[in-house]
This record gives C-alpha cells, structure tokens and sequence, in this order.
C-alpha cells in the first residue's frame, strides 16, 4: 500500500514539475509583452486605435487597463497564484486578441500587433503570421485544462491517499 | 475528449468568477493609480481628439486650415514634415518638405533631429482628415524637446482640395 502512495505522489510531482513550467513560461511571455506597453501607454493606445474596433473614446483606458492586465496576469501565473482564473483570463485575452487581428486584417487594416513593442515600425501582421497567435491561444488553452486537471487529480488524490492510509491503518 | 473537456472546463470557469473580477478590477485600480504618476497622464475617456494623446501635449500645438498653412509653407523659417509612409512621399508632397514617416519614426528621427533644430517651427502634414500619424508624430516631436508644432487639418487632402502646389519627385515627372 505504501508503494502505492509513493507512486501516486510521484507522479503527481512529475505533473505539477510539467505544470509549473508550462504557467511560468506563459507568465514571463505577458510580463514580457505588458512591459513595453506599460512603459509607453500612450503608444500602445495608438497601436489599439489602429485596429479600428473599440470606439475612440475608452480606447486610452482600455490601452491602460490591458497593459496592467497582462503584467498581472503574468505575475499571477509565474508565482502560481490563482492560476486557474489566471489561465482563464490570459486564454480569453489570447482569443480575443485574435478576434480583432481577423477584423482588422477582413477590413483590409494593414498593423502593427503591438504584442512585444509599441514601435510603429515593427512588423505588420498578416493572416500567415496568425498562426503565431494561435499557436499562443492552444498553450494558454492547455495551460487552463492543466490547471483545471490539476485541481481535479489532487482532490481524486487526497480521496486516494485518505482510502491507503485507511487501508493500513485496518 | 474535447467533448468531455469543453464543458467541464465552462463548468469549473463559473466558479472562477469572482477571481477573475477581483483580478479585472485591482488591474484596473492600478493602471488608474499609475497612469495619474506616469508622465503621459493619459485622459481615460477621450471625449475628442485622438487616443493616445495626453492633454499637456494636446495644449502645445495646434491645427491650421490649408490657407493658412501655405503662408506658413512660404515662410523660409517654417520646416514642412511630411509624415505619411516615404514611399508615398517620393510620389509627391508639399513643396520643400522632408520626410520623417510614422511609420518608421525611431530610425528617422536622429537624422531628422541632426538637421532641424528643435527652435525650428514645423508643420506637419499626413494623409487626410481621419489620418492622425501627424499628431501622433507631432507628441513624439514636443516629447522630444520641439517648440513650435503645428499641423495641417485635413492632411494632403484638404490641400490639394484647396489646388495649392505640389511637388513630384523629378523620377516621376520624368516618366
């Protein structure tokens, strides 16, 4: 029964290790991403302004507010806090930074995503470069079903291991 | 297996509500809270204007019509920027402008700023009335330490609606 335990445990490490690195990776990706725009609000307000969707009046709030957005998020995720509402919210965001990149590029909106850098004279996105974003969307996507797995597998563990420990105590 | 996960994933999403708005909301607080120490102080609703620009720089220049920017065209002191993409200024442009493109802004700017003083009066022009990349370059120019900006309402389109001059490379007159 002990065996038993052990190897249950182990494997759960073995997961959490995969796990820990997959939220730390996607957490210095937004804390990497926010910093710029962080830095340079206003120019990230331009960047938002040239996707052409939110009307221009809350554009300068909603540049804000996402800036900080993504940086805590990152944080969130890199110290493992919240990591399920943080997977959520960083998947959500993903999708709906692709939702607007597809608008933009139907309107026929040539732009700079503005991800990493707030330069206007970065690259411009095209559809064939979408898959970058999308490539982004699944990991944060996997990172949520992870997390949410990981909740799952540890209740069904403490169950298990309350089950072993009774066993040897009978 | 995506048919297993998809709701079961909805599911254990509805209990992460209240994180997920506490997490919205303290974001929120504190892009407030930074944004009234960060230098830019941008406006959080813009009521007119363009995003992105904050009102101290908003208040340090200002738009004029096409006739009036063609008494400041002809005045010897006044450097004309052209600010929309170089390949369109090398099609045409307002007589004696030089180009310092949105689009591109960090590579030209030390070349730019290497031949005009920051005393010098400028106008700045782009493409038309909805085009903003002269504003957005004038902020980057007044950040930058420039005086005296000003820019063309209406861009290149009120201008040549006015039938004022043009300049055309001498490649293009050419062909």
């Amino acid at each position: 029964m002990r065996i038993s335990v052990r190897r249950i445990w182990r494997r759960l490490a073995r997961e959490r290790t995969a796990h820990i690195a997959l939220r730390t990776g996607i957490g210095l990706v937004f804390v990497y991403a926010s910093l710029d725009k962080v830095i340079h609000p206003d120019q990230f307000a331009e960047v938002m302004q040239d996707f052409e969707i939110l009307p221009i009046t809350v554009v300068s709030g909603a540049a804000l507010w996402l800036a900080w957005l993504e940086l805590v998020l990152g944080i969130l995720l890199i110290a493992g806090v919240w990591v399920r509402a943080a997977a959520l919210m960083v998947t959500g965001l993903t999708a709906v930074f692709i939702v607007g990149l597809s608008i933009a590029f139907t309107r026929g909106v040539g732009l700079h995503c503005g991800c990493f850098s707030t330069n206007p004279g970065g690259d411009v996105r095209t559809w064939t470069s979408l898959w970058q974003e999308g490539l982004l969307l699944l990991t944060c996507f996997w990172l949520a079903v992870q997390a949410f797995g990981e909740l799952t597998r540890r209740k069904q563990g403490s169950e298990k291991i309350e089950t072993d420990d009774e066993a040897v105590r009978a | 297996m995506w048919k297993k996960i998809v709701p079961s994933l909805v599911a254990l999403s509805v209990r992460e509500v209240p994180r997920v708005a506490t997490v919205a909301v303290v974001s929120l607080a504190i892009a407030i809270a930074a944004n009234a120490v960060h230098p830019m102080q941008l406006p959080l609703l813009t009521a007119k204007g363009q995003p992105g620009l904050p009102r101290w720089v908003a208040s340090r220049f200002h738009a004029v019509d096409a006739q009036e920017a063609m008494r400041l065209v002809e005045n010897p002191k006044v450097m004309v920027v052209d600010t929309r993409d170089t390949r369109d200024f090398s099609q045409q442009h307002i007589p004696g402008a030089i180009s310092l493109p949105y689009h591109g802004f960090n590579e030209h700017y030390p070349q730019f700023t290497a031949s005009v003083s920051k005393e010098t009066p400028l106008l700045l022009y782009c493409y038309g009335t909805g085009c903003g990349l002269a504003g957005r370059v004038a902020k980057r120019l007044i950040i930058k330490g420039y005086t005296e900006v000003t820019t063309l309402s209406g861009g290149l389109n009120a201008w040549e609606a006015a039938n004022l001059p043009l300049e055309t490379p001498a490649v293009q007159k050419g062909q």
